[in-house]
């Protein structure tokens, strides 16, 4: 049984109460808050998602609900006002039963300060570096939103089965996210099925003056899934055997590379059927693809070691006892876990008189670079496709195949890459490796955050890997 | 790459109590770090405009308007200590 928005909401009234004592069971690390009252709240909305349970990172605001990024140094935070993602959600009708865990701050190989997340189809595994997208395999949430910078949303959603989409920089409001790299996150959406994530992320999408990356226009997200369209180009828009009749995909040699022979066993198989949808795929190259994870992991040091500087144990937060302000910063400072605090001086250094030119200032270059070349590809390629993660989910306490190991931001070059140039990006499951499952990135231009979903749900509906855990 | 001495002087400026026996291996994992970066050098950027981030707004800039902002009792609301309306925090010197 999938755990569809559909299912939740003909659970009789009881979705809730349910969501909940699945939480409450799970073993799995999923949650770091969990709302046990809002049960009161199941039947308080109406909308598109009334009545059904979600979740939200633990970076997100929710007013007079503990928020801490995963991080001790946001023990006992609790915000005096809401995320507009929560408060699109809670107008929608949805009802937030918790939030979810993630590694620390959001940060690419920060473990939180929770735990792990353990995988519901085997809790020796990884469930990935966000507890969203096992929160969702498990059945204990419909749909889960959750930031997203190096892909710690579509890494997970990878391991655990689920479906995930990273928007168009700007396309979804950032007010009451508490970011860590300013313009590499985004907030995103994991769900069972492609239809259910582009149902939620119309609930978030909206032009907010509170964020001033916010696009002027809401996007469409499940526009050219109502119509059967998957691309507006000129190209071919024909529903019917061949929905993506005509469309061109490209596949970056870079993005196959360390990718290992199951999940590559899957990926071409995934090739086999979109080529059988219609579409024309090809392999390119990706002359950028070599700098993406340098140049993204020198761009989120240097933010971070900003964005990061307000946490001192002066405005919110614990606060270390010193004799004076500067020990006392000092003191607290030191409740970051390690990774992070690596990560703020990494910053300090990279941003320093004499290093600056050499690294960030370059840095912001090559990514100048990187979305000039995906605009040129983009001419000729309607998408890009490749693995999600380079395996399935590693085992619990190892270093995952990409990033992670040396605490880079970026889970792969992919993720680097999109990330940077802000690019919408579908993570779908395409099979299995063993008995995990494994995914692929459907990667979209700047703005055609509907083509990407509408080819996702045309690869959805031709195959057959929407499967939760008890079904294997 | 860092010294162990310029490894506790970036600490100091990050404000962070690193201690004394943690400081080779953040040294360790920062120069590993460095390392790694060495590709970016051949990068061909020169003369290239620098990109912030990736949006394409022309400006984002909103209009210059009263909205209503947060009240004093909710900034307070989460600080460690407070005097009337002001944080309060030790002394500076």
């Amino acid at each position: 049984m999938t755990h569809t928005i559909s299912k939740f909401k003909t659970a009789d009234g009881k979705a809730v109460a349910e969501s909940l004592e699945k939480i409450k069971k799970d073993g799995l690390g999923t949650f770091i808050t969990v709302m046990t009252d809002c049960e009161s709240a199941k039947t308080a909305g109406s909308g598109p998602l009334a009545g059904v349970p979600v979740a939200v990172s633990d970076n997100i605001s929710t007013k007079a609900v503990e928020t801490t990024c995963a991080s001790k140094i946001m023990k006992g935070y609790v915000p005096p006002f809401s995320g507009k993602a929560v408060d699109d959600l809670e107008q929608a009708g949805a009802v937030i039963v918790g939030k979810t865990n993630m590694a620390e701050f959001g940060i690419f190989g920060a473990p939180s300060a929770y735990g792990p997340v353990k995988n519901p189809w085997d809790k020796t595994k990884k469930g990935g570096p966000s507890g969203s997208a096992a929160a969702v395999a498990a059945g204990e949430v419909a749909a889960a939103v959750c930031s997203d910078a190096g892909g710690i949303l579509r890494v997970s959603a990878a391991y655990c089965g689920t479906t995930a989409f990273k928007p168009t920089y700007g396309a979804v409001s950032r007010f009451g996210l508490i970011y860590y790299t300013g313009s590499l996150d985004q907030i995103g959406v994991t769900a069972s099925t492609v239809s259910d994530v582009a149902a939620v992320m119309d609930v978030l999408s909206g032009n907010d003056s509170r964020d001033t990356t916010s696009l002027p226009s809401k996007t469409d997200f499940s526009g050219k899934i109502k119509t059967g369209k998957s691309d507006d180009s000129g190209k071919t828009c024909e529903s019917g055997n061949n929905p993506l009749s005509g469309v061109k995909i490209g596949i970056p040699n870079e993005y196959l590379e360390g990718v290992s022979s199951d999940v590559m066993e899957r990926f071409e198989e995934a090739v086999s059927t979109f080529e059988k949808l219609g579409a024309v795929c090809e392999k390119i190259s990706l002359k950028t693809a070599k700098y993406a994870q340098s140049a993204h992991d020198i761009i989120a040091a240097g933010e971070s070691s900003a964005m990061l500087a307000k946490f001192d144990g002066t405005r919110f937060g614990p606060r270390a006892d010193a004799d004076n302000w500067h020990e006392m910063i000092a003191k607290t400072r030191a409740l970051f876990g390690p990774a992070v605090e690596r990560r703020i001086i990494l910053g300090i250094y990279l941003l320093m008189a004499g290093r600056y030119n050499d690294y960030y200032m370059k840095s912001m270059q090559i990514r100048t670079l990187i979305i000039e070349e995906f605009e040129s590809v983009f001419k000729e390629y309607s998408l890009l496709i490749a693995p999600s993660a380079m395996t399935a989910a590693p085992d619990l306490g190892v270093a995952c195949a990409g990033g992670c190991g040396e605490e880079l931001s970026s889970y792969s070059s992919a993720m680097a890459g999109t990330d940077l140039a802000g690019l919408p990006v579908a993570a779908v499951p395409c099979g299995f490796a063993g008995k995990l499952p494994a995914g692929l990135q459907i990667i979209g231009g700047y703005q055609k955050d509907a083509d990407v979903i509408a080819t996702a749900d045309a690869f959805e509906k031709a195959t057959d890997f929407v499967k939760a855990p008890e079904a294997v | 790459m860092i010294q162990k001495d310029e490894m506790k002087e970036l600490a100091w400026a990050a404000r962070i109590a690193v201690g004394e026996k943690d400081i080779p291996e953040f040294q360790d994992k920062i120069n590993k770090k460095l390392a790694y970066y060495a590709v970016i050098a051949d990068a061909p950027a020169d003369g290239v405009p620098k990109t912030v981030n990736p949006s394409r707004l022309n400006t984002v800039l909103r209009k210059d308007a009263v909205v209503p902002s947060m009240s004093v009792e909710d900034a307070l609301k989460n600080a460690p200590d407070v005097h009337e309306t002001s944080f309060k925090i030790p002394k500076i010197l």
